[in-house]
């Protein structure tokens, strides 16, 4: 029975196609739009991400997130430093700035300025330099893409190449010098991100020297870091987050943005397309079937065999629409890799399409089973 | 050949409807139907005979009466039981045929064995042994929307015929095909009776087909008219 199904189910090439691609496109829209929005909200997190050594975040208690923050006094460093069960603390500040290069373009970049010393908060991945020659006068290391795109250099002939150790910038009206190009999670903003030591970052930034963004802390071993953490905040008034609570404000942060809300209805617009076209077609299909459903109650067949044929064309229907979906999704994601488009698809993603495509399907072959299962051998008798 | 009682109905009685509105479909009816015997039913439209041959062929309930078929009650028998019964024991061709055209003409001949739980190999095997018979082999693969009328009734001839059935119910199986295709039908169906013992009952309102009747049935009105019954 089960291939005389899958016979008639194909048999209605148009209507199987159709509801084949309604799947489909529910499954993309859902899949894609909430791995989009996945990657930006993992974006928001990068301040955090890129800078692992830290194990709790000190700012101040309005700070929200690297785009929502007032600086700090930078005498609160003094005081991290002598609470119990800190191993070190480092300043980390950060700005947005105008960025200038020599052929005239302009761009607001953030700007990054790390403890001179120990260079904690510089990049982790470098393509090229070393974080070391932060420390020369005006230096700066630029992330790849901003490199490649927005800071790319200009020849006087007007050929265009990556910006390259030795080229020069100017920030908020003084010289910086590149010393280096670095790879680091894209922002949520499409800005230049620059790295320099504090020292040059308050001279890039006057009304910052007196002041951090973040105080970056490294508990000890064995240290509590709750505790760690109230303690400076009862010392200090600041607010310390460990890693997980400071990814989270962001996160909170970020969702006050409506993001939700935009990403949710499109999710939502798939399922209902999901419903509308895959449901509806896969309804009218069954119609045109119901003589022959008929047909094999009279001829011996039983209710549950009528059910199980339509469960199985609504499964196969489903299965067929969901992988071409959840590929398409796939071969976006690689392909938009190593650009600045953000997407994150992980394995969740997978279940929960899976779980919503589940749920059309099941809704789809009630619409028919609700009507078939009555299909009475009657209805066959003098027509 | 000796023949035996295929079908025994006592008393049936049908309505739809209730109050004043009921329609008496069939009014209390006593008819046998004979094994190696192709009877007709008979009569103008409203008058009975697809109430009657649908409680015959289990599809529909009667108020009252007891229905026997082959020596079996259907008074008690559940919807699966009837469904069971019918799969093993009575063939049907719908006046519209009901060919399903995504299947292949082998495959809406095969059919009944494969509700019944048959291999679909091996369903297929009986099905092309039996198109071979019927003459139509070559149009196995083909969709049935491919076939001539004549071809189709055949092909649900055929489907009715797999199962091996005792009793073959036939709605109007010449209303919609020529004079010389409704005679070949006819001719198929009454060697068909003679041949293989089955009781074959067909529902007709067309004259041309009497002459091959071993047994007439005329209804009117809800009921078999004793004119009908006189043309045994």
């Amino acid at each position: 029975m089960i291939s005389l199904a899958f016979k008639m189910l194909i048999g209605n090439k148009a209507s199987c196609i159709g509801v084949i691609f309604g799947i489909f496109l529910a499954t993309l829209l859902i899949a894609q739009q909430s791995a989009i929005f996945l990657g930006l909200v993992d974006r928001s997190n990068r301040i955090v991400t890129d800078i692992s050594d830290p194990t709790i975040w000190v700012m101040d208690p309005v700070t929200e997130s690297e785009d929502k923050l007032r600086a700090i006094p930078i005498r609160y460093l003094d005081l991290v430093r002598g609470v119990p069960g800190v191993e070190w603390a480092v300043p980390l500040s950060l700005t947005l700035i105008p960025v200038v290069t020599p052929a005239g373009k302009f761009d607001v970049s953030q700007l990054y300025g790390v403890d001179d010393a120990t260079l904690i908060g510089a990049p982790v991945q470098m393509v090229e330099g070393s974080i070391r020659d932060l420390r020369r006068e005006g230096g700066i290391i630029v992330d790849s893409y901003s490199a490649n795109g927005s800071l790319a250099h200009v020849d006087p002939n007007g050929t265009t190449r990556p910006l390259q150790i030795g080229d020069e910038l100017e920030i908020n009206g003084r010289r910086a010098l590149v010393v280096g190009i670095c790879k680091v999670t894209q922002g949520f903003y499409p800005q230049p991100i620059i790295f320099t030591s504090l020292r040059q970052f308050n001279k890039f930034s006057p009304g910052m020297s007196e002041k951090v963004s973040f105080i970056l802390v490294k508990t000890k071993v064995n240290a509590d870091i709750p505790h760690v953490a109230k303690l400076i905040n009862n010392y200090s008034e600041l607010r310390a987050l460990n890693r997980q609570e400071f990814k989270d404000q962001i996160r909170n942060f970020f969702l006050k943005t409506g993001i939700l809300i935009n990403f949710g209805l499109s999710v939502l617009l798939g399922i209902i397309i999901g419903f509308s076209i895959a449901g509806q077609i896969f309804y009218i299909m069954t119609l045109e079937n119901t003589v022959y459903y008929a047909l094999i109650r009279a001829i011996g067949g039983t209710r549950k065999m009528i059910l199980q044929m339509i469960v199985f064309q609504a499964a196969i229907v489903g299965i067929i629409g969901y992988t071409l979906g959840i590929g398409v999704t796939v071969l976006w994601g690689l392909a938009i890799q190593g650009t600045t488009l953000a997407f994150l698809f992980p394995w969740q993603l997978l279940l929960f399409t899976g779980a919503i495509v589940f749920v059309i399907c099941i809704f789809t072959a009630l619409l028919s089973i609700q009507k078939v299962y009555h299909a009475d051998p009657k209805m066959l008798m003098g027509t | 050949m000796t023949k035996s009682i295929a079908v025994a109905c006592k008393n049936i009685k049908k309505s739809y409807g209730s109050d004043e509105n009921r329609v008496d479909a069939l009014k209390p009816t006593d008819l046998e139907i004979h094994t190696g015997e192709l009877t007709l039913l008979v009569g103008p439209s409203g008058s009975g005979k697809t109430t009657l041959v649908s409680i015959i062929a289990t599809i529909l309930t009667p108020d009252e009466g007891d229905l026997t078929l082959l020596g079996h009650s259907m008074n008690n028998l559940t919807e699966v039981e009837k469904a069971k019964f019918r799969s093993q024991n009575i063939g049907i061709v719908f006046q519209s045929l009901f060919l399903i055209p995504s299947l292949t003409v082998a495959e809406n001949v095969a059919l009944p064995l494969i509700i019944e739980g048959m291999k679909e190999n091996e369903a297929l095997q009986k099905a092309h042994h039996l198109l071979d018979k019927i003459h139509l082999l070559h149009k196995a693969k083909f969709s049935p929307t491919n076939l001539s009328k004549g071809q189709q009734q055949r092909v649900a001839i055929a489907r009715a015929m797999i199962n091996e059935s005792s009793i073959m119910i036939c709605d109007e199986p010449t209303s919609s095909l020529d004079h010389v295709s409704g005679f070949e039908i006819m001719k198929f169906l009454q060697e068909l009776a003679k041949n293989t013992t089955k009781a074959v009952l067909v529902v007709t309102h067309d004259p041309r087909i009497f002459s091959y009747a071993d047994r007439i049935i005329a209804m009117s009105d809800g009921e078999i008219t004793p004119e009908g019954l006189k043309n045994e």
